[in-house]
């Protein structure tokens, strides 16, 4: 015979221990500052802001619903033979990141080191204009709205195949798009963060 | 809905009047091989924590060695053997990775952003001048295949070992109707040790 | 005459929920609808990204987040609601007091889940999972289930029995699990307590929560309640029930953190994730079994009732969906299928093919006696249940062969990122044709609903049946 308080108790202690483990406990336990490293910087280090307003583009778009920010560990999957990263992802890594955007999917590819492996600015707005500009068959979507059509000559204009847009019409990347790839520029995860902790 | 606060037989819901019972419970025990199988399960949770407890380290990783213990070099370094079949092939995984992006899985380039490879005679030409391209990067215009461009190439030298810059080299100096021979380790770690204080990516008259 | 007398107190105690009930229900079937259709978007749009692609409030990130977050907070939650607000007080023989406050309650959450949904699709997603309303709407519904827990638990305290049946077991629990969760994981994620890797652990402990200690326990409620009802005899065992209550309390609590496997987490959380992911086989054995030999000698009900038709689907699959859950959390399982469609299979193989499954159930049991009407028509559920069926089976098996493939692909790097994707877009094509499948059981059910609701459905007094009853017990459809 079950009472409605051992019922009501029962419950609440139940929740209540895992709220400790995995809610408290790590509050409390995991790194929650930025180390210093060998070299007197800062890790991770402060975004600009213009990749910090990109970041927002990013979660905006939900972007961390197709791309992991996660790379594994060498003894587990295959992710620095495919070069998304140079080591294991680290808590440190994500110190301060408020969401930290980890994903649990990779329709695309994983983006923690995406500033390493491919820094230039143009691909990445060719990419967000047109996926198949630089990577025939993806399935990701086009985000033209990033970028604005405008007439004539500009010289941000992004350089596209012939027949892509209109004749004297050029393809300017808005304020969103060059935030969204500064912040993808910063995604890094450097080899070496040995360092101490400032507490 | 008056009507249902003060119920009356008229009122009654036909599908209530033809319900079953209110559900009980019977009093069957608990089946000795489920009680057995239970506590072999619980068991083996016992082992796994055990297992793979880490200490309950709050700092160590899933999976990860130890927090800062930080490889020094990626897992698998080819074998270097000038003209080996498997370096070219561990060359062709690092361009599909690190290259293809660009460069294209077809080394045909991409318009306005990277040069083709594929028949470019940086490429098939003196294996030392292209190999200072892939480890400290190449900026500002350069002539490829008759045609102007004008972009950066990201240095690789702080990411990509001797053996893995020598892989790729020999990959794309072999693939598509590229043929001009393989780079070995040791040509790499020359040419790096020869810039060892260079930083600034090339530029094409330096080359 | 004392039979008599008991169905006067079910009308009673039916009679005291009706409305906020009514409205609980129909809400969620108009979110299902929304849901759907936001699903069918997203699932086209990721193997045609030309899709609906030139607006940002259409790109795939918001249209599935706007998904997910429909049918979770608009659907699966109001429907959970409104059977938790019906079981109630049959269970405790207390009728529902506080019923104005629990319309307003319904109403508000219609309001504020439409509102989350127009955030995420304009930009104000928290693009935290399962999360991601904004903090001020997550406040609101969080006062909307104070509302309801205080009405169920006001019923409890009111009780007019001596022994507590198994299904209240789980809805007491849920009156205290989900407010604590829910209220935690926001004030803790949104409120800017926690960053880093350990806001991700807090928010993989409530996402998975929200499955078992909410949905899940509403879900067994409706099993533990419809199945006996129905057939007609006890449940086989009590026993059995408490190990299972109170394994899945102890448990499931624990399960979440197998999401982060191989992450930048704690060791120590992954693992103690995973053994409590393959300690779920406990309760999920029991219910399996207690569900079985329940149901032992009455499975040709099955071909007429369309209640146990939907529930014991529902609950083959629990003990499917389960059993699966527990040994993908294994980390040899995660490192192939981690990452992948795999899991989306999973996924939908528990909200839908489990959780959504016996709400439909429950549904087919519960209108007939708020509304004073019999379904409408048998062919409208079979539509529903054979579109349903065939659906999730679809779904399921595409995207787990899918996900295998596709995780085995990205553990050979020797496989460039666009042939994995290349290899997986059959599988994704095949996922949009049963969610086409599945929006029509939807609209099947949409229309049987509307026809209950608006008194447009036959009051004959006799159940609407799948086939002819072979023997004349069990007169509950």
């Amino acid at each position: 015979m079950i009472e409605p308080r051992t019922l009501l108790l029962g419950a609440l202690a139940t929740v209540c221990f895992s709220l400790t483990g995995y809610v408290l406990v790590p509050a409390l336990g995991v790194e929650t500052t930025p180390i210093t490293l060998e070299n007197g910087r800062a890790y991770p280090p402060v975004l600009s802001e213009q990749a910090a307003q990109g970041r927002e583009v990013y979660r905006d778009l939900g972007c961390v619903y197709c791309h992991s920010q996660q790379v594994r560990p060498e003894t587990f999957g295959a992710d620095l033979d495919r070069g998304w990263g140079r080591r294991g992802s680290l808590p440190v890594d994500y110190v301060g990141q408020q969401p930290p955007l980890l994903g649990t999917m990779r329709t695309g590819p994983d983006l923690a080191d995406i500033g390493t492996r491919q820094p230039s600015e143009t691909w990445h707005l060719l990419h967000l204009y047109d996926p198949q500009l630089t990577s025939p068959g993806s399935n990701m979507p086009p985000f033209r709205f990033l970028f604005d059509e405008v007439e004539g000559h500009d010289e941000r204009a992004l350089t596209l195949p012939e027949g892509t847009v209109a004749n004297g019409v050029s393809v300017v990347p808005t304020a969103r798009a060059s935030a969204l790839v500064a912040y993808l520029q910063a995604l890094q995860q450097p080899p070496d963060v040995t360092g101490s902790s400032d507490e | 809905m008056s009507d249902l606060d003060e119920p009356d037989i008229a009122a009654l819901h036909k599908a209530v009047l033809r319900e079953q019972k209110e559900p009980i419970e019977g009093r069957e025990p608990v089946p000795i091989w489920m009680g057995a199988v239970f506590v072999v399960l619980i068991a083996w949770g016992g082992w796994y924590l055990g297992r793979y407890d880490a200490r309950f380290d709050t700092q160590r990783a899933d999976m990860q060695p130890l927090v800062t213990e930080v490889k020094s070099s990626p897992p698998s370094e080819p074998n270097t053997a000038r003209g080996d079949a498997a370096m070219v092939e561990r060359g062709a995984e690092l361009f599909g990775g690190r290259c293809a992006a660009c460069h294209q899985a077809t080394g045909k380039g991409l318009p306005g952003v990277a040069p083709p490879l594929d028949g470019s005679e940086w490429v098939t030409g003196d294996p030392e001048r292209t190999t200072r391209v892939v480890l400290h990067g190449l900026t500002g215009p350069i002539e490829v295949a008759g045609q102007p461009w004008n972009g950066a190439m990201p240095a690789w030298g702080a990411t990509m070992t001797d053996a893995e810059v020598a892989a790729v080299l020999s990959y794309i100096r072999t693939a598509w109707s590229n043929d001009a021979g393989t780079v070995s380790l040791e040509d790499v770690k020359q040419v790096r040790d020869a810039h060892a204080d260079r930083s600034a990516p090339w530029t094409a008259d330096e080359l | 005459m004392a039979e008599l007398e008991h169905a006067q107190l079910l009308a009673k105690l039916d009679g005291s929920c009706r409305r906020p009930v009514l409205l609980f229900l129909i809400s969620a079937v108009v979110w299902l609808l929304v849901g759907s259709t936001l699903a069918l978007i997203a699932s086209i749009k990721l193997h045609a990204p030309e899709f609906l692609a030139n607006d940002a409030w259409l790109t795939f990130g918001r249209m599935r987040t706007a998904h997910l977050n429909s049918v979770a907070y608009g659907w699966a939650a109001m429907a959970a609601v409104g059977v938790l607000l019906w079981l109630v007080p049959r269970l405790t023989r207390a009728p529902l007091r506080g019923t104005r406050l629990l319309e307003g309650a319904a109403w508000a959450w219609n309001g504020l889940v439409a509102a989350g949904v127009v955030a995420i699709l304009t930009g104000y997603s928290t693009s935290v999972e399962w999360l991601e309303f904004p903090l001020p709407i997550a406040m609101g519904l969080t006062v909307c289930f104070a509302v309801v827990a205080g009405a169920g638990l006001d019923a409890l305290h009111r009780r007019q029995v001596d022994h507590i049946y198994v299904s209240l077991w789980y809805l007491t629990a849920v009156m205290v699990w989900f407010p604590v969760l829910y209220l935690t994981a926001n004030i803790g994620i949104h409120g800017g307590l926690l960053s880093g890797v350990a806001q991700a652990m807090t928010n993989w402990w409530f996402a998975h929560n929200v499955l078992g200690l909410f949905v899940t326990p509403i879900a067994l409620a409706t099993l533990y309640y419809v199945l006996p009802k129905v057939i007609g005899r006890p449940i086989h065992s009590y026993y059995l029930s408490l190990v299972g209550f109170w394994a899945l309390a102890l448990f499931y609590n624990w399960a979440g953190l197998h999401h982060l496997v191989g992450g930048p987490v704690p060791m120590w959380a992954v693992t103690v994730g995973i053994v409590a992911s393959m300690m779920m086989l406990i309760p999920v054995t029991t219910v399996a079994f207690n569900q079985h030999m329940t149901m032992r000698g009455h499975f040709h009900l099955l071909r007429s009732s369309p209640s146990l038709r939907f529930v014991v689907f529902a609950g083959m699959s629990y003990a499917v969906v389960s059993a699966q859950g527990s040994f993908e959390a294994l980390r040899g399982m995660s490192e192939v299928v981690h990452f992948t469609q795999y899991t989306v299979g999973h996924a939908h193989l528990g909200m839908y093919g489990f959780f959504s499954m016996m709400m439909f159930g429950g549904y087919y049991f519960i209108l007939p006696r708020l509304t004073g009407r019999e379904w409408p028509s048998a062919t409208l559920i079979r539509v529903h249940f054979w579109c349903s069926a065939f659906g999730i089976a679809v779904y399921f098996l595409a995207l787990t062969a899918g996900g295998v493939q596709q995780g085995l692909l990205l553990l050979d790097p020797g496989v460039p990122f666009l042939d994995v994707v290349q290899a997986t877009l059959p599988w994704l094509q095949a996922r949009s044709w049963a969610g086409l499948a599945l929006t029509v059981a939807h609209i099947a059910f949409a229309i049987s609903v509307a026809q209950m609701v608006l008194g447009l459905a036959p009051a004959r007094g006799t159940p609407t049946l799948l086939a002819q009853r072979v023997t004349s017990q069990g007169g509950a459809a």
